[in-house]
């Protein structure tokens, strides 16, 4: 219930007789004030104490809040940027990009290690493996290295990219030992490449679509090549013995038997030459293997190092999320302090209210 | 309303700002106008002393000046928002000196009471007046915001923070007291 503006008549007689009579300012200081009004009360305002900090305050704030959030935004899009090369670099290194795969101490670094012959320049720049390629020995020693890789195309670009892997094999002076493509559903290739063209050969497979996996790796086969060597080395020394024997034969019993074991030899001669030349084909040509899968999830663009729109939303997401990361920890920061700020100055009108209320009552 | 001429005329005139048109801008000219005495004569019958009176309204005036853009109708009318200025600058002042001195001596009316009935309520007036300034300063305030400033019961509870039904319960009270306080000087 609203209690009515008017009163009792007795005191509304009261209050006719305090309306005819309220205090009535001094003319001469109305005037003043008057003009005053009429200046907009030009007097200058007073210097509060704190208004230069707080002036100075609120940009050094604002200044130290940009660049707090700079720096996150640099740390976070730098660490972005480096878990992506971390990535690439994982993908074109020996090692595997997806599950880790044991790594002999022959394989280890074998990928850096000299593609087909046995002497390697000393002075050749040390690769992902790190370390000194001749620190243990692998320039005297043979690798086969061996490569795999999937990728993912869309539907109606599989026939391009197969194209494009026997294109780059060719390329590479390689060439294609099996290959299997069903429409647009991938394929797979079997690839002997140079060993000393395999990792652009790699690089070029992995501009013609998105790289899901890939994998290096390498064994040593220096053990077999000089085994193969060493038997060849020896039937050769054993047909000039027998060559020299034959020579001195002065029998056909003894001329037949020398010559018997001399196509024995000659047999052992020829298969340790397949031998050396197979095992010399291991070092001179890696095996590839690569899978074509069709991704129809629409990721799977091919990657060509242009920056295309694609890639531009990528980045305008990923800064978005470092973004809202950023916000949530200011916000997160900021939220205790200002539900405080908001408590002491509620606290602070609150008590104002009642210090003045107070002075009301002992006035 | 021109200085000196008695009590003035509720004005609220509120022009609107070009630049906000969905919040009227304050006619500070013509609150001044309207409210100067007013102000004036609740500050001095809350503070009891002429000169702090003239000081705080000018203060309040002051500030309303410097406030004038944070005002907003929706919260309440430009008169109770001056007076809601100048009740807090008159309370800072109480509670910054602590005066409590004696309301300085109204100027009688100037001329003499024509007749006697004239003069009868002259002195009725002086009689209200002095048992207005036995009663304490939240009764004095309460009577001067009602028949000072001439704010009604709604703008009364606005300045004072408190609920329209409360406002008038103290304003109630108050007139009470003050009859009381008129009968016993009789």
């Amino acid at each position: 219930m609203t209690a009515p503006d008017t009163l009792p008549p007795e005191l509304e007689e009261l209050g006719a007789l305090l309306r005819e009579d309220p205090p009535r300012p001094d003319p001469a200081w109305a005037r003043q004030l008057d003009a005053r009004a009429a200046a907009g009360f030009s007097r200058p305002p007073r210097k509060r104490r704190w208004a230069k900090p707080r002036s100075l305050f609120l940009p050094a704030a604002g200044l130290a809040a940009t660049a707090a959030v700079a720096v996150i935004v640099v740390i976070g899009i730098s660490s972005a940027g480096n878990v992506g090369s971390n990535d690439s670099g994982s993908s074109g290194s020996g090692s595997s990009a997806g599950a880790p795969a044991p790594r002999s101490k022959e394989s280890a670094g074998g990928e850096s290690a000299s593609s087909a012959g046995l002497a390697r320049p000393k002075t050749a720049p040390p690769t992902a493996g790190g370390g000194n390629p001749g620190s243990d020995s692998r320039d005297a020693r043979r690798q086969e290295r061996s490569a795999s890789m999937t990728l993912a195309a869309r539907p109606r670009e599989i026939e391009d990219v197969a194209d494009g892997i026997v294109r780059v094999t060719d390329a590479a002076g390689g060439f294609v030992a099996s290959s299997s493509v069903s429409g647009g559903d991938g394929g797979s290739f079997e690839l002997r490449i140079p060993t000393n063209r395999l990792q652009k050969a790699l690089a070029d497979l992995s501009a013609l679509a998105h790289v899901r996996d890939r994998r290096q790796s390498s064994r040593d086969i220096t053990a077999e090549t000089v085994s193969a060597r060493g038997r060849l080395r020896e039937a050769r020394n054993e047909r000039e013995g027998l060559l020299r024997a034959l020579a001195r034969a002065t029998t056909v019993n003894e001329t037949e038997s020398i010559k018997a074991r001399l196509r024995t030899v000659n047999a052992r001669i020829a298969a340790a030459r397949t031998a050396m030349r197979r095992v010399d084909n291991r070092a001179r040509y890696a095996n590839v293997s690569v899978s074509l899968v069709a991704d129809r999830s629409g990721g799977a663009a091919a990657d060509d190092g242009r920056w295309t729109p694609a890639d531009a939303f990528g980045d305008a997401l990923r800064v978005l999320e470092v973004a809202a990361g950023i916000a949530m920890l200011v916000l997160a920061i900021a939220a205790p302090f200002a539900i405080l700020a908001a408590l002491a100055v509620g606290a602070a009108r609150v008590t104002g209210r009642r210090r003045r209320e107070r002075a009301l009552d002992l006035a | 309303m021109v200085p000196g001429d008695g009590r003035s005329t509720r004005v609220s005139t509120v022009t609107l700002d070009p630049a906000t048109p969905t919040r009227p801008a304050l006619d500070f000219d013509a609150l001044y106008r309207d409210a100067r005495d007013d102000v004036y004569a609740y500050v001095a019958t809350l503070l009891h002393d002429r000169g702090a009176a003239e000081d705080v309204t000018a203060q309040a005036f002051e500030r309303a000046f410097r406030k004038a853009g944070s005002y907003d109708a929706r919260r309440g009318g430009e008169r109770a928002w001056v007076f809601g200025i100048a009740r807090h600058a008159a309370l800072d002042e109480l509670r910054r000196r602590k005066r409590t001195a004696a309301l300085a001596a109204d100027p009688e009316d100037a001329a003499a009471p024509a007749t006697e009935d004239a003069a009868e309520r002259a002195l009725e007036r002086a009689a209200v007046r002095a048992a207005l300034a036995t009663l304490p300063a939240r009764d004095r305030e309460v009577i001067a915001l009602k028949f000072h400033a001439g704010l009604d019961n709604a703008e009364i509870a606005g300045v004072l923070g408190v609920s329209a039904t409360n406002a008038g319960t103290l304003l109630h009270r108050a007139m009470n007291k003050l009859r009381e306080a008129v009968d016993d000087r009789a």
